[in-house]
């Protein structure tokens, strides 16, 4: 059943509920530490985080004016105390520095009185970027502040850093963004108790684990708490850049696939919500609040439209308990029930439309269908594809899911015949343009794409007979490999191996071994004796954070949710992610940025051009005719 | 031993005791000299000559700009230099215990008690108008400035300091008293402005209004007390009122009839009022009953409002009078029945070792709790440790006569006295009360203690009170370092003997300052002790060794600490890049770093780097790929650039990115020339959309050289050539072109094209070309052309096909129903 009913009596959620509290109460600190009317400049990348914690109406009880997107365009205010919450990366710092420096030049007839600013770093303050405002000259002026948001609670069992650049830094081979990762892991074990194990599998992983150890050293974390989540388990992205190409069918994946879901909110455009006569475009909160989403979030899109109707017979059921009511008594305890079933109702309608949208450009589209028949040969039989490739190449479909078919089968068949590798990279170049060169090498450094070479042990065929990852009959039986129609989440599968009593750590650092990497192995952490008695005390299964760095899929979210309630496994597991990915960010993520500006500007620069050039047109005219009017009245006058 | 009551003095209601604390230890100090300033919770003294009083030359001390800075016992702490032409303007303290000055150019400096400069804070302006102090008033975390040409500057929280400005109203006219409520008692939680005038105004001014009320006649004198609640004032003819700060409520009009204005106006226990008349030397203790107390002097005064009481200085002595609290009456009051003082008396009589004391105790076992608490409190309250003694004997005796008593109250009480005890004595001269010191609270009496360089008094306390001590420690080994009598040996192993084993030191701080003493190598030893990282690398770099602070950053592999020390030697001129790579060497996580950073920023500075590393040349090519692909080059360079790239990646023997490199430069040179001959834009695009645009312009010769050129593979030719005569809407030339020449991707993007393009007719051209009859159904059906599709599932035999049609088929049309 729903997730939300199997995670209310967990002890980690006290720690978590407490985490979450404390950073809700440090930003309402910070907003009580500057004192009057403020208006609050905001990174467009923490606004769907800050919603996370708060809700909008609590800034205006706190003497918030106004929320305005950082950018470098001047704006106009009358409020005397500006607080900026921003990233601390390079770019965000030049656009503070503008709207400081605009700001103060602003200022000059009150000459003596300074501007308040406010500068709030999430999660960190970082030297270098203190100095970079230094050397734009604004430092002097600014008060400066962290506001430790680090692991964003997403829902109750997704905890995401929300750091959509972090997998495009590993592909660059920067992994410094591992530091922080590592610092809100620490963090947050100040709320939850020291972790006592951890398991890792990957390059990154490995690092990091490494990481946290000596961080706990240099910390003083408290481990007198009583552990409340007692494995953590760290995967690497890197290891399984499969997955992600497939396409999610679960029916929060799909709606991410289809829409696009950022910090939990989908922006759809009205009608698809049933919603007509509006045209902007109106977001949707996608969590567990919505109790029927928390119960469709996970089910396979097949599945979604059965259950709906199953669910709008009891809720119209419900609505006629009014006509069997045959006293006040029965009455009253309708009209008592009528909000929850109204509100029931209501989200029913939305999914509704909304799987209706869905259905309409899914399984009532002919290309879609002819992907995914592609897609599941690939994954159970490894049949190739070469040529509907080849055809989307020459239709020139969207080149993200050209790509995304191309890597899944380079990653199914172990890579590409010395000669198809080059006709297909040649096409794409030929096709979308020479800048993808970048594109190209990246996913050939990632593995995504690649030349054969030979048999190789480590293919996938071989992991999938060994892990058995295909199941069939996956619609009459729970499994998670329902996410994919079939197809288990690699990542997932090793998770419920790891934890499942009958197999255990030795047969899964073997599978990593021999298909992964070498990087896989497990840490202590040391924790009080005290702690340890109060951990033997608990009589839940213990908990398991797994920890994704790298981003996880919407899939791989609802396939752990669906693990958890096969109860094959020892542990409850709960998700921790640097960010939320899919398939199109990840092969995204390896564009080079370069010329798509210049193009860009130069559309921009032309158009721009166009414009000025009508509106000379229309003056002339304009003129023209004024002239002709005057001409007219000078001779009617004449006359 | 006497009765503690025959010192008391009934008034009002009330007993208040004046309590001798100290004779001064000073000597030939007049406080009428002086503008003195003390900081509040018996803290330190400064005295500052007056000039406006003439002053017998051989009775002063000769430093002229010199603040004195004295315990309450008058011990001298130091001669702080406030500098040469500056006037103090103001003065005051913080809490703890750093001097506040303001000068009359509203510059506001704070020192610590040695003299050194802590915060300096002027006001800015742009046109660089210097504005001069009219009045300031400097309290605990700020200070409020009037300058001569009626401005309002405040400034609160001294620890990051800035000037707000409030606006003045313009009839201020000239300045009688100026006084503060400080924002944390005021409603806006903003600090409130009370000034009064000549002109019988007082005008409260906060963030944004000012409230102006006239009285009728002119204040002379005002003062907030200690809780903010209320303000007294003082006016010209004598009368002494007191009101609340929301000035809702009068409640007391006390008339002098003395044209004297006094000298200071205070409060003792924030509801009795007490004026300061120098030139008779007498105080007066006004009560809200209108009743009086008369103390006279024989000597000048300065009067310390502090929470519970008043201090007042002498210029021999330091007295405290405050009320004397209930518990404290209770048991010494004279014919006191109250259990307590039974208590007190019965754990007298014990002392004479007689038995009479426990039938009274046994007498009233249920009072006896509170009566022990009531001693305990009674001791805090009292200064002479015999009695203090006697108090806590009292409650000791008291209980043990209970099984369940709390023992915590009573051992805390005794370890707080201890302390303060230890505080009050003369050497450190600090009469706290236990409501002061409950106020205060322990830190920052530590702060104090350490300020006054009584590090091992502090230490002791940390240690009797089981708090943390590493700041005291950290502290005291900041003075060890500046030793000179010692060499680093000593210093360094005597800190580490005293610091080694203790947690949480900051060993950077230390070593911050035997590097600001110009010990470097003292610096570096410290560092090593440094846990932190965050704390090691500024200083390294500061100290000029990059190397160390880079194998210290990437130890705890913090990005930005990397980045800290990578700055500093891109930015430093000393530093040659042979240096540069020498350092960075094997070094990955920086060099990834720098790779970034150079990314950005210094594309010279990479390729030298990527040959220091030997990396692949094709790393080096494409890296020239991304610097050609920059819009801040013409388009010469870009091809310029390009041609080296295949240098490269000839030498990798990449054929593919080669081949792929080759092409694009003819791609370029060719997009060259038509966007010469043509006038419209051609760079920036790929081969297929380069193609597109000469088939979209009818230039049909020249996209076929392309596909010759690039070999563009028939299949997608077609595609290319579909879409662009599609997006022209050349829909003849498009049946032509279909019908003589054979299309290698069948008629169905044919038909779904022109489906697209909403010309159904078109498209019905197509579908007899097209091979897969059940495709040819579906496209009929689709363009709602029944008959035809039936005819084709007839002529296929395929009765279900047929049924299929018939079924979607408008009635009224004659669709056979069998074959």
């Amino acid at each position: 059943m729903s997730s939300k009913i199997d995670l209310d009596n967990l002890t980690y959620l006290k720690g978590v509920q407490s985490y979450r509290e404390f950073v809700e109460k440090e930003f309402l600190n910070i907003l009580e530490s500057v004192s009057g009317k403020k208006a609050i400049i905001i990174d467009p990348d923490l606004v769907g985080a800050l919603s996370l914690i708060l809700e909008i109406p609590v800034l205006k009880e706190h003497n918030v004016d106004k929320l305005i997107p950082l950018s470098s365009e001047p704006f106009k205010t009358q409020i005397k105390k500006l607080v900026f919450l921003v990233r601390p990366q390079m770019s965000s710092m030049k656009k503070v520095a503008d709207q400081i420096i605009q700001h103060e030049q602003n200022q000059t007839k009150k000459d003596s009185v300074e501007q308040n600013f406010y500068v709030f770093f999430v999660p960190r303050v970082t030297i270098i970027c203190k100095k970079i405002l230094e050397q734009l000259g604004v430092s002097g002026s600014v008060i400066y502040g962290e506001f430790h948001l680090d692991l964003i609670p997403f829902d109750e069992d997704v905890y995401s850093l929300a750091n959509e650049k972090a997998f495009r830094d590993y592909v660059l081979g920067d992994i410094s963004s591992l530091y922080y990762v590592s610092r809100a892991l620490v963090n947050i074990q100040s709320f939850i108790g020291i972790i006592p194990e951890i398991y890792y599998m990957g390059k990154h992983s490995k690092i990091l684990s490494e990481m946290l150890l000596r961080m706990r050293q240099e910390s003083d974390l408290d481990d007198s708490l009583t552990p409340q989540v007692k494995y953590l388990l760290i995967v690497d992205r890197e290891n399984d850049l499969l997955t992600p190409m497939v396409t999610q069918l679960n029916y929060e994946g799909m709606i991410d696939e289809l829409y696009g879901i950022s910090h939990t909110l989908a922006e759809l455009d009205p009608n698809v919500l049933g919603k007509e006569g509006k045209i902007e475009k109106e977001k949707m909160v996608l969590n567990s609040n919505d109790l029927l989403f928390s119960e469709l979030r996970d089910l396979n899109m097949a599945l979604v439209a059965p259950f709906l109707v199953k669910k709008a017979r009891s809720v119209s059921s419900q609505y006629d308990t009014r006509k069997q009511a045959r006293n006040i008594g029965d009455l009253k305890n309708f009209i008592k029930k009528l909000p929850n079933i109204q509100r029931e109702h209501a989200s029913l309608g939305t999914h509704i439309s909304l799987t209706m949208d869905i259905g309409a450009k899914t399984t009532g589209n002919s290309d879609f269908l002819e992907r995914l028949d592609y897609e599941l040969n690939l994954l159970v039989e490894s049949q190739q594809c070469d040529d509907y490739i080849e055809d989307c190449i020459a239709q020139q479909k969207d080149l993200i899911s050209v790509l995304r078919i191309l890597c899944l089968q380079s990653m199914v068949i172990g890579g590409f015949k010395n000669k198809k590798f080059d006709f297909f990279r040649n096409e794409i170049i030929q096709t979308y343009g020479y800048r993808h060169v970048f594109t190209l090498d990246s996913l050939e450094k990632l593995g995504m794409l690649k030349k054969s070479e030979g048999r190789s042990k480590r293919g996938f065929a071989q992991i999938r007979k060994s892990m058995d990852l295909i199941d069939e009959n996956y619609e009459n039986t729970k499994h998670f490999s329902s996410v994919h129609s079939g197809y288990a989440p690699q990542i997932i599968k090793l998770a419920q191996i790891l934890f499942n009593p009958k197999q255990g750590y030795n047969v899964f650092q073997d599978l990593v071994h021999n298909f992964y990497t070498e990087d896989v192995g497990r840490q202590k952490q040391k924790i009080s004796i005290q702690a340890k008695e109060e951990m033997k005390e608990i009589t839940e299964k213990p908990v398991c954070m797994v920890f994704f760095v790298g981003g996880v899929t919407f899939a791989e979210i609802s396939a752990i949710r669906i693990l958890n309630q096969m109860e094959q496994t020892d542990v409850h597991f709960v998700i921790g992610t640097t960010h939320i990915t899919n398939g199109n960010k990840i092969i995204e993520s390896t564009f080079e940025k370069v010329e798509d500006n210049i193009l860009k500007k130069k559309k921009d620069e032309f158009l721009r051009n166009k414009k000025i050039k009508l509106r000379e047109k229309q003056q002339e005219q304009l003129q023209k005719q004024l002239l002709k009017k005057e001409k007219q009245e000078k001779g009617k006058k004449k006359n | 031993m006497e009765n503690p009551s025959v010192h008391w003095n009934q008034f009002d209601r009330y007993y208040y005791q004046k309590r001798l604390v100290f004779h001064m230890g000073w000597n030939e100090i007049n406080l009428d000299h002086y503008l003195i300033e003390s900081a509040p919770f018996g803290g330190l003294i400064a005295l500052l000559r007056d000039d406006q009083k003439i002053i017998n030359i051989k009775n002063i001390q000769t430093n002229k700009n010199c603040i004195f800075i004295y315990t309450c016992s008058g011990k001298l702490i130091s001669k702080l230099d406030y500098g040469d032409k500056q006037r103090v303007k103001a003065f005051g303290w913080t809490l703890d215990e750093k001097l506040i000055i303001v000068y009359d150019d509203c510059e506001i400096v704070v020192f610590d008690i040695f003299g050194e400069k802590i915060k300096t804070k002027c006001i800015t302006s742009r046109d660089s108008t210097v504005h001069l102090v009219y009045k300031a008033k400097v309290w605990h975390n700020g200070a409020v400035i009037l300058t001569k040409k009626n401005r309002l500057f405040i400034v609160e929280n001294l620890s990051q300091p800035r000037f707000e400005e409030y606006s003045v109203p313009e009839n201020l006219g000239i300045v009688s008293d100026l006084e503060i409520l400080q924002p944390k008692f005021s409603l806006t939680g903003h600090t409130e402005v009370f000034i009064s005038n000549l002109a019988k105004n007082l005008f409260i001014i906060d963030n944004d209004q000012t409230l102006e009320i006239e009285f009728e006649e002119m204040i002379t004198n005002l003062k907030v007390s200690p809780t903010g609640r209320l303000l007294a004032y003082y006016t010209e003819t004598g009368n002494l009122h007191v009101i609340s700060t929301d000035f809702k409520s009068h409640f007391l009009e006390f008339q002098m009839n003395s044209k004297i204005k006094p000298k200071q106006i205070a409060w003792c226990s924030s509801d009795t009022v007490l004026l300061n008349f120098e030139k008779k030397n007498t105080l007066l203790m006004v009560a809200p009953s209108q009743s009086f107390l008369k103390y006279e002097y024989d000597e000048p005064l300065y009067l310390m409002t502090e929470e519970d009481g008043i201090r007042i200085l002498t210029n021999s002595c330091c007295e405290f009078l405050s009320k004397v609290p209930e518990v404290v009456v209770n048991i010494f009051g004279i014919g006191s029945t109250s259990f307590s003082s039974l208590l007190y008396d019965a754990s007298q009589s014990y002392e004479k070792e007689s038995s009479k004391g426990d039938e009274v105790i046994r007498s009233k076992m249920d009072l006896l709790p509170k009566a022990i608490t009531d001693c305990i409190t009674a001791s805090s309250w009292v200064f002479q440790r015999d009695l203090q003694k006697k108090l806590l004997n009292a409650a000791a005796i008291g209980k043990s006569y209970l099984d369940n008593f709390v023992h915590d109250i009573f051992a805390d009480m005794c370890k707080d006295l201890r302390v303060l005890n230890e505080v009050r004595g003369w050497e450190i001269g600090m009469p706290l009360t236990y409501r002061q010191f409950e106020k205060i609270g322990i830190d920052l009496l530590i702060e104090r203690l350490i300020n006054r360089k009584h590090h091992y008094v502090a230490l002791k306390i940390c240690e009797y009170l089981r708090i943390r001590k590493d700041r005291v420690l950290v502290r005291w080994a900041c003075e060890k370092v500046k030793s000179e009598t010692e060499s680093d040996e000593q210093i360094l192993k005597s800190i580490i003997s005293k610091l080694g084993k203790e947690e949480n030191v900051s060993f950077a701080s230390i070593a911050s300052v035997a590097y600001s003493e110009s010990k470097n190598d003292l610096a570096i030893k410290l560092l090593d002790y440094e846990k932190s990282a965050s704390e090691q690398v500024p200083l390294l770099i500061n100290m000029k060794n990059p190397g160390l602070a880079l194998i210290k950053a990437i130890e705890c592999a913090n990005p930005d600490l990397i980045y800290l020390v990578l700055l500093y030697l891109l930015n430093t001129l000393d530093i040659n890049e042979n240096s540069l790579f020498q350092i960075l060497s094997h070094k990955d996580m920086a060099i990834n770093l720098l790779i970034k950073y150079c990314k950005h920023k210094n594309k010279d500075l990479l390729y030298r780097l990527y040959s220091q590393l030997k990396r692949e040349p094709k790393e080096v090519g494409l890296l020239k790929i991304t610097e050609s692909l920059s819009d801040k080059i013409n388009l010469e360079m870009k091809l310029k650039i390009r041609n080296e790239s295949l240098i490269a990646f000839g030498v990798s023997k990449n054929n593919f990115l080669k081949k792929i490199t080759e092409d694009n430069i003819k791609l370029v040179k060719l997009q060259q020339d038509y966007q010469q001959r043509l006038e419209l834009v051609f760079i920036g695009l790929s081969i297929n959309q380069t193609t597109a645009k000469l088939l979209e312009l009818d230039l049909e010769k020249e996209a076929k050289k392309m596909k010759k050129t690039f070999k563009i593979p028939n299949d997608r030719y077609w595609w290319i050539k579909l879409r662009a005569l599609a997006k022209k809407h050349r829909w003849k030339k498009m049946y032509a072109w279909a019908k003589n020449e054979k299309s290698p991707i069948g008629y169905e993007p044919f038909v779904e094209i022109c489906i697209k393009n909403r010309v159904g007719n078109e498209a019905l051209n197509y579908i007899p070309l097209v091979k897969d009859p059940y495709n040819q159904v579906k496209f009929y059906l689709r363009l709602n052309k029944f008959e035809q599709a039936a005819d084709i599932a007839i002529k296929e035999k395929n009765q279900n096909l047929l049924q299929h049609v018939k079924s979607l088929a408008p009635k009224n049309l004659n669709i056979p129903s069998h074959i």
